[in-house]
């Protein structure tokens, strides 16, 4: 019996501490397991107790990258329990702000953490070196993000200005305008990403992967829907937990995520665009196209270009959203607690964001379930490891230690999200 | 004059709601009205692309920020990362936001550092959600505070 140990101690360039552990017997792959050992954050016993109100600046203080995301899942669940209805400009304002999050995060994610595995950099700064103008484009791209959040969230990074039934303060509509400018510019970047992504040096893979995202019947999904998926689920946000479940694994302090009935799934941008192509904008499919993308993408080392997609798309819709944008009458609707449960699911920039909370006739909330896209995407990226590595035994350890490294940055996996990264022990038994 | 654009900058990074990372913002409001006319002194939360923003056209830029070097809490170390890159601070904390470290490399790189960039890194007891400044890093405002004054008295032309 042949028996070999791939080993590496740290994964950098993803959010959170954690290790993993491939053993490779007779040339087959025996296990995969991503090791979460970053201690848990207790968001979910920390909002016990709280009111209501207090659920999206809590849940936002969970991620950096994407705090929008939380903000949104809580307020939606909140209104969900609470029976409000958020539309007109308040609902496309929100829009707008997770366009601003998708845009920043997407960006960070090609251009600073994931293009230098293609190019064959340690890191960001050594690809700038020798790639100024590229990582510059990101940085603006970035920067334009960073823009949205800013004027509608309030500030860059853990915006405070989106409360339940609303916001604190809307903008004007002479204030967005300069935004437009910006996200002119962000727009033509987005598309050189776009087609610079194409020409990167992309692994040839193919997973059967059963991609899980929102559905919305007008618009690209990012914070409402119903639940689908690839082989056939189709669900209310409501009936999440009837079909998902999450179990306590050793090696993890993130619980992992299954589908009752069919194990592990793919949620994230590949299953976004897989399961939404026909509501991009036509730029963005025409861009995804030029790429030499289909309708659906199976390829995990393409979602750095699906990503660039989606930051194209988002740009298209800030745009879009600006310019029909009409002040509203007031900054948010009016409610009164009530004892109720309600439910939100969202797409954040990594995938679908589930959470659920239980409140008291005061408000207070009595329960909280957030369960996070890693935690998700945890089982799939075991099983990308599982499948795809035994097509890679032939190249050297180092380049087999990275591939490694690259599959699991392909999900940009947040760990302190889904707890919390990376410490990689491949065994060949 | 926008304060951001003055040509000697002082940039205090940092959280004010996180221990001993507001002493970078601390020290920027002890510095308010002691400044020379040509610097201006200002907070930032060291996000790399705004941070990038914040030096690019400047002709020197003093970086202060609370670090983790094993010191006794309080204590003040300058750096002239000007034209080598700086000692690890113990900034790496978090992959998807880059280390100060890593933000001045990244600058360097992409030929937007400033001619003159130093750095003021003070010992940071504690980087506790919701704490003030420990007693040792509070006690320590006067002492950065000067340093940074002399600092830019000595530097040719920005006295």
């Amino acid at each position: 019996m042949t028996r070999k140990t791939i080993k590496v101690n740290y994964l950098a360039r993803v959010e959170g501490e954690g290790a993993l552990n491939v053993t490779v017997r007779d040339g087959q792959v025996s296990s995969a397991e991503l090791q979460i050992f970053e201690p848990p954050r207790f968001f979910e016993a920390l909002l016990r107790g709280r009111d209501y109100s207090e659920a999206p600046d809590v849940t936002a203080r969970i991620c950096g990258i994407c705090p929008v995301a939380y903000q949104m899942s809580s307020v939606h669940a909140m209104e969900n329990a609470l029976g409000i209805e958020v539309g007109g400009p308040l609902r496309a304002l929100r829009r707008l702000l997770y366009c601003g999050e998708w845009i920043e995060s997407h960006a960070l994610h090609i251009y600073m953490l994931h293009a230098p595995d293609f190019l064959g950099y340690a890191g960001a700064v050594d690809m700038a070196r020798d790639y100024p103008d590229i990582v510059k484009r990101g940085l603006a791209l970035k920067k334009a993000g960073n823009a949205i959040m800013a004027l509608v969230g309030g500030r860059e990074i853990h915006p405070i200005n989106v409360r339940v039934g609303g916001f604190y303060r809307t903008p004007t509509r002479k204030e967005l305008a300069p935004l437009a400018e910006t996200l002119k510019q962000a727009r033509e970047d987005a598309l050189a990403t776009v087609r610079w992504t194409a020409t990167l040096d992309i692994p040839e893979a193919e997973r059967d992967y059963h991609l899980v995202a929102l559905h919305h019947p007008d618009e690209y999904p990012m914070n409402a829907g119903r639940i689908i998926s690839s082989r056939g689920l189709d669900i209310a946000v409501e009936d999440y937990n009837q079909h998902f479940v999450e179990s306590h694994v050793q090696r993890s302090t993130a619980l992992h995520s299954h589908l009752r009935e069919h194990d592990c799934y793919l949620v994230g941008p590949l299953a976004r665009y897989s399961l939404n192509f026909d509501k991009l904008s036509p730029l963005a499919r025409e861009a995804a196209k030029e790429a030499g993308l289909g309708a659906t993408c199976n390829n995990p080392f393409q979602s750095i270009v699906v990503r660039s997609i989606e930051v194209l798309y988002a740009c298209d819709e800030a745009l879009r959203l600006i310019a029909s944008y009409e002040e509203p009458e007031q900054p948010f609707v009016p409610h009164e607690p009530k004892a109720s449960e309600g439910f939100g699911c969202t797409e954040a920039p990594r995938g679908l964001l589930f959470h659920r909370y239980q409140l008291d006739a005061e408000g207070r909330i009595l329960e909280a379930q957030i369960v996070p896209p890693t935690s998700q995407n945890q089982p799939s990226i075991e099983a990308d490891l599982k499948e795809l590595v035994g097509g890679w035994l032939h190249l050297p350890a180092d380049a087999l230690r990275e591939r490694c490294e690259q599959t699991i940055r392909n999900y940009d996996p947040c760990i302190s999200c889904a707890t919390h990264f990376l410490k990689l022990d491949v065994r060949h038994e | 004059m926008n304060e951001s654009l003055k040509p000697v900058r002082i940039i205090g990074i940092g959280n004010m709601d996180r221990g001993d990372d507001a002493v970078g913002p601390a020290v920027v409001q002890a510095l308010q009205g002691r400044l020379p006319e040509s610097v201006s002194a200002f907070e930032h939360n060291g996000e790399v692309a705004g941070l990038m923003d914040c030096m690019d056209g400047a002709e020197a830029v003093y970086l202060v920020d609370a670090a983790a070097m094993g010191l006794e809490p309080g204590s003040l170390r300058a750096f002239d990362a000007s034209n080598k890159p700086l000692p690890s601070l113990g900034g790496a904390y978090s992959s998807h936001a880059l280390g100060l470290s890593e933000a001045v490399e990244l600058a360097r790189a992409l030929d937007l550092l400033p001619p003159v960039c130093r750095v003021f890194a003070v010992e940071a007891a504690t980087f506790e959600a919701g704490e003030g400044l420990s007693v040792p890093v509070d006690a320590a405002i006067p002492e950065v505070t000067q340093a940074l004054l002399d600092a830019i008295a000595q530097e040719d032309g920005h006295a």
